[in-house]
């Protein structure tokens, strides 16, 4: 049971890290990316294959997939911000879909399905990470790191540049900076943070699998997100404790094996779609009261200027 | 450093949006575009600021050519505009949105600009709705919102397109003030404005549009006394 809990404790914290990623993607400078279990893949197989060259060196790890995942998010930014807005989210699928084929179809790198087995634990500066535990602690460090490091950058000049860019393309462009680099920046750091999640999942599990990085998987981060509260700092958090550690909790209940299954995908979409529908009542509530003042204002104006107002 | 259009025109399809216009708006005075709606005058704004580009004309700011310049550059030259529909960040705070327009760059040293910010928003009483999202302000103080970010931007050229519609007349009169201040401060400034009051009380001089074309220019009481302004605008010949 012990083991049982600090495993989703422990991949309550992978998960929260890498949507932490996509919160800063999607949620800081809505930018909906559909791939961002790319990133996450990315920071697994560097992991996977790199990890018993180094002994196990977790920052060497780190530090390759990280890289790999910005430059590749790089490559998706400069294919896919050529098109509008609205059609990155089909790009960004479309790109999830490819990289998801590339891995199960690369078999001399990738093992395809089979996988890759075996990572060995991981080391930081030459001392071994053996426990479960310790690995647990590990990781949620770096969440505690990564939830601050986004709240210090939600107030700070590039947070400004991002919320500009989510709020009004246009605008931002006639404030003088650029959406394009913004956008560029909010996918690349993205990338890095969620590539940072694989890397200690493929530590902590020690086995990468092409079928984990799907489609379903990028889908998971943003249930994640939008969950836990879109464009908060700490709502990855929240949201991966909903999704990762809660609704398994089903599969205690003394229930049918046929019914667990389907009874988690009923919580879990049934959340979602309240979650939608909350903040888009609270949204259109604030809409609403704005186009209430906006009204009451218009008679005054009106009358101070109908002498000389031009029909129209 | 004055601003000359020279017969810019911008046609979308068969609907010649302007055509040939000319002006020139001088420095330390006060330019009204007036006309009808799809007189042309915020198509013209969007090819000032770099929106649209013209099919053909020159746009200039001093010696400095804005046609081709993407818009993000023409606002870095110091040609900063308003928007009819605001365009504010309704889900950022008012204090967040004014900082961002006063930073240059990414990272810029913070403490004076900061100082600046809370400068602007005091002059335009915006300071007790400071951490608010600008979404839940009022009209009137969403359009001081919009001035906060162009006084925070210190620009050279300002194009104020109906930011004194629908304002109360306390913000009325405090967006005179400003508009007035900026013009001693030798500013450029441009407006569009339906409300002639206004123009009879800030304009310098007034150019008057109608279906792409300048039809008149001069002082207030040269274009209102026109004949054809009269009778296209007013509708009156009297």
């Amino acid at each position: 049971m012990i083991d049982y809990l600090t495993t989703v404790g422990a991949l309550t914290g992978i998960f929260a890290i890498a949507a932490i990623g996509l919160n800063i993607t999607t949620g800081f400078a809505g930018v909906f990316s559909a791939a961002q279990a790319v990133f996450m893949g990315i920071g697994a197989y560097v992991t996977a294959l790199l990890a018993p060259e180094v002994g196990g060196s977790l920052v060497v790890c780190a530090l390759a997939g990280v890289a790999l995942a910005v430059v590749v998010a790089f490559v998706l930014a400069s294919a896919a911000l050529r098109v509008s807005e609205e059609y990155f989210m089909v790009a960004s699928l479309a790109f999830q879909i490819i990289v998801s084929t590339v891995l199960i179809s690369w078999y001399s790198v990738t093992k395809g399905t089979d996988g890759i087995p075996g990572i060995p634990i991981p080391t930081i500066m030459g001392a071994e990470l053996s426990d479960q535990a310790g690995q647990t602690v590990l990781i949620w460090a770096v969440v505690a790191v990564m939830v601050g490091l986004t709240a210090v950058l939600r107030r700070g000049s590039v947070g400004r540049l991002f919320y500009a860019i989510r709020e009004d393309p246009i605008a931002t462009q006639t404030l003088g900076r650029s959406p394009i680099a913004g956008k560029y920046a909010a996918i690349m750091l993205g990338a890095a943070v969620s590539a940072l999640g694989g890397v200690l999942y493929a530590f902590y599990t020690g086995f990468v699998n092409s079928a984990t990085f799907d489609y379903a998987m990028s889908i998971k981060l943003v249930a994640i997100v939008v969950v836990g509260g879109i464009g908060l700092a700490i709502g990855p958090v929240v949201g991966s404790a909903v999704i990762i550690a809660v609704i398994p909790l089903i599969s205690l209940l003394d229930l049918p094996s046929t019914a667990v299954g389907p009874l988690q995908q009923l919580v879990y979409g049934l959340l979602i779609i309240a979650v939608v529908v909350l903040r888009g009542y609270l949204t259109g509530g604030g809409l609403r009261a704005l186009r209430r003042r906006h009204r009451s204002t218009l008679p005054s104006s009106a009358s101070r200027i109908d002498t000389e107002r031009v029909p129209t | 450093m004055s601003l000359q259009i020279d017969t810019v025109r911008a046609a979308f399809g068969g609907l010649v949006a302007l055509d040939d216009v000319s002006l020139t708006a001088e420095p330390g005075a006060v330019t009204a575009l007036i006309g009808p709606n799809g007189a042309g005058k915020t198509t013209l704004f969007n090819a000032i600021s770099g929106l649209i580009t013209p099919d053909r004309g020159s746009i200039r700011l001093g010696d400095v050519e804005l046609v081709g310049k993407p818009a993000r550059h023409i606002a870095k030259l110091g040609v900063i505009r308003s928007f009819q529909e605001l365009r504010l960040f309704g889900g950022v705070s008012v204090y967040d949105q004014t900082l961002f327009a006063a930073e240059r760059r990414v990272a810029t040293r913070s403490r004076k600009v900061r100082g600046k910010v809370d400068r602007i928003l005091a002059r335009l009483g915006l300071s007790d709705v400071r951490r608010d999202l600008a979404v839940n302000l009022s009209y009137g103080q969403q359009k001081a919102v919009s001035i906060a970010r162009m006084l925070a931007m210190e620009g050279r050229v300002w194009l104020l397109d109906e930011q004194a519609a629908g304002l109360a007349p306390r913000e009325y009169d405090l967006f005179c003030e400003v508009v007035d201040e900026a013009r001693r401060r030798g500013l450029v400034i441009v407006l569009i404005e339906h409300n002639l009051q206004l123009v009879r009380e800030l304009a310098d001089k007034v150019v008057f549009l109608d279906r792409g074309r300048a039809l008149a220019t001069g002082t207030v009481q040269e274009v209102f006394g026109n004949d054809v302004v009269r009778a296209l605008y007013f509708g009156r010949r009297d």
